[in-house]
């Protein structure tokens, strides 16, 4: 469960968000919003990688009090990441391994259901902005996460590649897995329930 | 032809000078930020005596100019094998001449800041009647650039070719990489330029300060010079920090421990000092002094880094780096700089924990 109480966040004067008492339950949830209204700014937090006024915890754990422990339970993507280009993929998918617990016959399992194994091992730098994300979407789903936030996880993947990841959305939630994600494009989990939130007037509601 | 310059302008010599805005601002440091602002004109001056009345200074010059001179054709063949930028082989339509001419104003453009210096070389020359050598620099330029043209115009006219033998080797590590490589190898592989000026001149710098006569060992001789190669790293500890508020964010969400993130920084910055280690332990410094002037310029750094936590602004830090020399420099003379060691190291580490989480480059 993610706990939220008296956030604020601004860029420079501008609020984005205040959020005086949120509770997000267990399950997979799809968060709304209209470009500019704050929805990566709320998973950049959640994820506790950018600084914010309040307080945030997960299954209790309190991002500022057991940072460490509190980001082993998120696993976090961005829409658009950004990897140092001279670096091989499997070397960053090891790299996350060893931070996150993750094993290799797990990792090389993503690998091949992503379908990156012909060029994993070239630079990065070398990839287009589809194979990066694919690559992304491997490291989000290594570890043990409690959470996985997935910020617009369709843009720039191709359509063979979607189903895929509605498989593993469904596979890892029936193990427990907790999903939140951003999306302007439609997401088929048939026979799972997703929970819808909204982002607007830097509030966030359910819908 | 107005708007085509316009256009070369703007895809080519405005991102060279965005790309390079670092390498510049170290080597104009060098320049002109080292010296007192009383001695600038004899600084200069000596330097360019030396340049006309030295053979072999003259060639390292010419080298170093030839060096800048290829990393500008290099950009230049990078720029065209971007996709975005594919339309400028629409260039290959002009005749060959007013290709040449178009080609040899941008090399011109991004060639600037040599010329420049140049046109002081040669009057100076002129004036203090150094033909010979005045005429070898203008010789030197003139084959340079119109070399660079003709390079430049034929693979305009033959996309098809690529032209790869002025491609600079980049060092690419063979082998899984822990965290501090990421960074050693964002120098190798993306600023080799930077990284070999800057140890190039911090090594010199020592060196230099080893050739003061001395009758009696005196550990602050070198502590001085590897003072002023610590300055000249101003450049890659700006760089290393941008590099990792681009392109190493996924750090932020790893759980990492902050002392561990802070272990694998100093690693960073022992393995880019360790030439100056050995500059010092084969010049007969004594092996303990050797390794606390390791730790006070690993210190030194560290706390640069640490600081651009708070605030990631060039013109900030190039205060405080001058700042920090120049208290360092009073610490050294009344040797307490162990004292200093420690208290850069813990201040850095303070810095980092407080401040890593809570940085956010500005939107």
């Amino acid at each position: 469960m993610v706990r939220i109480n008296n956030l604020k966040k601004n860029y420079n004067a501008n609020l984005i968000l205040e959020i005086r008492d949120l509770t997000i339950e267990t399950g997979i949830f799809w968060i709304k919003g209209l470009n500019g209204s704050g929805k990566s700014t709320l998973l950049k937090i959640i994820a506790g990688i950018i600084p914010f006024e309040g307080d945030i915890e997960i299954n209790s754990i309190n991002l500022r009090k057991n940072p460490t422990e509190y980001r082993r339970l998120v696993n976090y993507i961005e829409a658009e990441p950004l990897y140092p280009s001279f670096i091989a993929g499997s070397d960053l998918i090891s790299f996350f391994n060893k931070t996150r617990s993750g094993t290799k016959a797990e990792s090389d399992k993503l690998i091949s259901q992503f379908g990156i194994s012909s060029f994993i091992k070239n630079p990065i730098g070398t990839y287009s902005s589809g194979m990066i994300k694919k690559l992304s979407l491997v490291l989000a789903f290594i570890g043990s996460p409690a959470y996985i936030l997935l910020d617009e996880p369709l843009v720039t993947i191709d359509k063979e590649c979607v189903p895929v990841l509605f498989e593993l959305i469904k596979e890892f939630s029936g193990k427990g897995v907790n999903f939140l994600f951003t999306s302007h494009q439609a997401f088929d989990l048939t026979g799972l329930a997703i929970t819808e939130l909204e982002v607007k007037n830097q509030q966030v509601c359910f819908l | 032809m107005f708007s085509v310059i316009t256009v070369l302008t703007r895809v080519v010599v405005a991102k060279f000078y965005e790309r390079n805005a670092g390498l510049l601002f170290f080597v104009f440091f060098l320049m002109f930020g080292i010296v007192e602002s009383t001695q600038i004109i004899s600084y200069h001056q000596a330097l360019i005596y030396a340049t006309l009345t030295s053979r072999i200074f003259l060639l390292l010059v010419c080298g170093v100019w030839l060096l800048y001179l290829v990393k500008c054709i290099q950009f230049f063949l990078a720029q065209l094998t971007k996709p975005e930028n594919t339309f400028l082989f629409e260039l290959g339509g002009l005749s060959f001449i007013k290709r040449f001419w178009v080609v040899a104003l941008t090399i011109l453009l991004i060639y600037e800041p040599v010329l420049i210096y140049s046109l002081f070389i040669i009057a100076l020359g002129t004036y203090s009647k150094f033909f010979t050598a005045t005429t070898l620099v203008v010789i030197f330029h003139l084959t340079g650039i119109v070399g660079a043209a003709l390079i430049l115009s034929y693979q305009l006219n033959h996309p098809h070719k690529q032209l790869k033998f002025l491609i600079l080797p980049s060092i690419q590590w063979p082998w899984v990489k822990p965290l501090p490589l990421f960074y050693i190898n964002q120098l190798t592989s993306q600023l080799p330029t930077v990284l070999f000026f800057t140890k190039s001149f911090s090594v010199f710098a020592i060196y230099g300060f080893f050739q003061i006569p001395l009758d009696h060992y005196d550990n602050r001789i070198a502590l001085m010079g590897f003072l002023f190669g610590l300055v000249a790293h101003l450049v890659i500890v700006f760089e290393l920090r941008k590099f990792e508020e681009s392109n190493l964010l996924f750090l932020r969400s790893l759980p990492i421990q902050n002392w561990n993130r802070f272990r694998e920084l100093a690693v960073v910055y022992l393995l880019l000092l360790l030439p100056e280690a050995a500059m010092l332990y084969s010049n007969h410094i004594l092996l303990l002094d050797v390794v606390g002037i390791y730790l006070f310029g690993t210190g030194f750094l560290l706390l640069l880094h640490c600081r651009l936590f708070i605030e990631l602004n060039n013109d900030k830090h190039l205060q405080w780096t001058l700042g920090l020399f120049l208290i360092s420099f009073m610490l050294v003379l009344c040797k307490i700089y162990f004292a200093e060691t420690l208290l850069l190291w813990i201040i850095a580490i303070i810095i980092m924990n407080r401040k890593y989480y809570q940085f956010e480059k500005s939107v």
